[in-house]
């Protein structure tokens, strides 16, 4: 569904994403870790149109979609949440998931509300409700649609384990409910093990191993990363 | 009970704006009867304001509604004014369609304005809003055949408009019911577009441009259009101003006569549309009654302004909401208060009425 070819993205003279290479399954969670810097959410900014690659392709569906704006992508099917909350602050919740569904013809926008348990922070703004909820208004905003391709990054970030994986849990019967194939981002491993089918780790923006998630977490590369050297 | 939808929230938030509705139709209504219990020279002070309160609104309205700053709306105004001088003295336009022209002029503008600004962000479209703004006082002046430069331009313009013939409107009786539901339309216009999906997604591009791009919403074309409009309801006044003084003059064009409509919008409050017009009438009011103490009424309006920015940015409306949200919730407190305890029934006074008095429940209780 999803191919990445030789991308790279360079902040001046550092390189954030050097010759990535993957493909993302269709229907699948597939993610992507790696430690800080490892140039995670900047490949999830090359897919969605955040930023454009210094060199290498982005397909989608096998078409380039490379130099199309984030607009157009989100047209496509690509939708993304941000590792830093993104939410309009004055809008109330429901203006902000209505608006989101009348751009994208989105019917059950209900749906998603229940799934993710923002029903009692409807009427209100996020300035008004906790950062989990605001976490998942977010997260919402980018379900909406039911898009084909959902970009999560770090959805996690800033909960308790136990937010975390009931967080996880949601998000997996969701997308899996509405055939969605996610590219998830994630810092909390026993979240990415949990509900992830493959994984990816980049290590310095390149990519140092790639696999289902038991071969993955053996990888004595993906440990030296992780713990150093010495642990592997 | 069903857990709430979407829906249904947005429902509930929309039944509460019918008391507003309601509200401003009788303000509409009160306000016309202004010629009846204001002096003439009131009713002009009025006038002023109001027409001030409709060139207020407009840069208001896209701060609020954009969050982007113009210090160029003095130019559509101008430009609107001087489009109906010029289509009427060349013209022999009905006077609806010399207005509508000379409004059109302004709409123009602010459409080639805004396709050339509205990407810019920030402080810097301020700028650049200001500039072009000025160049356009400068080219009026430069084009003295038609602005007649510094001198202003005296007009006549002829015909019957609303069943009045045009020149009837220098007379602020007349006039008044004009600029007064001119006034009314534009607030009632802008606010019920804020709640338009088009207005609500404007509101949305304000608070987090990027997320609505990444939510496949082009922002560009919305900003532009609600530039224009904006640039639509100062050439009203533009036109309207002219309509009452047939007078026009560089003055309009200058970047202070929007840039005080901008002071007066930020006193009233950018996030009600009422409030930029209370802010004009707030200014008039203020520049009436200190006019004889020479410029100290700009001085005065310089600490309010002052007061309003670091007491209650949201300016009077602001203040306003504040008051009504106090009230709101002191009469709910008095309505949820527990009733005080019933009075216990004497032995001795069996047949008594029981007392509903607190003075007498409080005797009761300590019997």
């Amino acid at each position: 569904m999803l191919q990445l070819d030789d991308l790279s993205f360079a902040y001046g003279s550092v390189k954030a994403v050097n010759q990535v290479t993957l493909e993302v399954a269709e229907g699948s969670i597939h993610g992507l870790i790696g430690p800080n810097g490892a140039g995670k959410s900047t490949c999830i900014d090359l897919v969605s149109g955040r930023r454009r690659p210094t060199s290498g392709t982005v397909r989608y569906r096998g078409r380039h979609i490379t130099d199309l704006s984030a607009s157009r992508r989100r047209h496509l099917g690509i939708a993304r949440s941000f590792q830093r909350i993104s939410v309009y602050p004055t809008l109330t919740v429901a203006d902000q998931l209505d608006l989101a569904a009348r751009l994208v013809g989105e019917q059950d926008v209900d749906a998603i509300v229940a799934a993710l348990d923002l029903g009692q922070c409807l009427s209100v703004t996020p300035a008004e409700i906790g950062y989990g909820e605001q976490r998942r208004v977010d997260i919402a905003l980018a379900l909406v649609g039911a898009p084909d391709l959902v970009l999560l990054d770090e959805p996690a970030a800033g909960l308790s384990r136990e937010e975390s994986i009931a967080l996880a849990d949601h998000l997996a019967a969701l997308v899996r409910d509405r055939g969605m194939t996610v590219v998830l981002v994630e810092h909390h491993l026993e979240v990415v093990y949990r509900v992830c089918d493959r994984l990816t780790v980049l290590d310095h923006g390149a990519v140092i191993a790639d696999g289902v998630p038991q071969e993955v977490r053996r990888d004595p590369q993906v440990v030296a990363a992780y713990l150093g050297r010495s642990a592997a | 009970m069903s857990a709430p939808t979407v829906a249904d929230t947005l429902r509930r938030a929309r039944r509460g704006a019918r008391w507003e509705v309601a509200g401003w139709v009788v303000l509409a209504l009160v306000g016309l009867g202004a010629p009846y219990v204001l002096t003439l020279y009131q009713l002009q002070l009025a006038q002023q304001a109001a027409i001030m309160g409709i060139l207020a609104l407009s840069i208001g309205w896209l701060l609020r509604q954009t969050g982007q700053l113009s210090f160029g709306h003095a130019a559509f105004y101008g430009i609107a004014g001087y489009g109906t001088a010029y289509v009427a003295e060349h013209a022999s336009l009905p006077i609806g369609l010399t207005l509508l022209a000379g409004i059109g002029c302004g709409v123009v503008a602010a459409l080639v304005v805004g396709l050339v600004t509205i990407r810019v962000p920030g402080i810097a479209f301020a700028m650049l809003t200001l500039a072009i703004g000025m160049l356009v006082w400068v080219a009026g002046g430069q084009l003295h055949s038609i602005t007649r430069g510094a001198d202003g331009l005296n007009v006549s313009l002829e015909g019957s408009l609303l069943g009045k013939d045009v020149v009837m409107y220098g007379n602020p009786v007349d006039a008044w019911p004009l600029v007064w539901g001119l006034l009314m339309a534009s607030v009632a216009a802008l606010w019920a577009l804020s709640r338009t999906t088009w207005g609500r997604r404007l509101a949305s591009i304000r608070d987090n441009e990027e997320r609505v791009r990444f939510s496949g919403y082009a922002t560009y074309w919305p900003r532009v259009v609600a530039f224009t409009v904006s640039g639509l309801v100062a050439s009203l006044a533009g036109t309207v101003n002219l309509v009452t003084t047939s007078f026009i003059s560089l003055e309009t064009l200058y970047w202070s006569t929007g840039g005080l409509a901008l002071i007066v919008a930020v006193i009233g409050g950018v996030r009600s549309v009422l409030g930029p017009p209370v802010g004009a009438a707030l200014f008039i009011v203020l520049q009436n009654y200190l006019s004889g103490s020479g410029a100290h009424y700009q001085a005065v309006l310089g600490v309010v302004l002052i007061i309003v920015v670091l007491v209650a940015p949201g300016g009077l409306a602001e203040i306003a909401a504040r008051a009504r949200t106090a009230a709101v919730v002191r009469v709910r407190h008095r309505a949820t208060e527990p009733a005080p305890p019933a009075p216990a029934r004497d032995p001795l006074d069996a047949g008594a009425a029981p007392s509903t008095d607190t003075a007498g429940a409080r005797r009761a209780a300590a019997r």
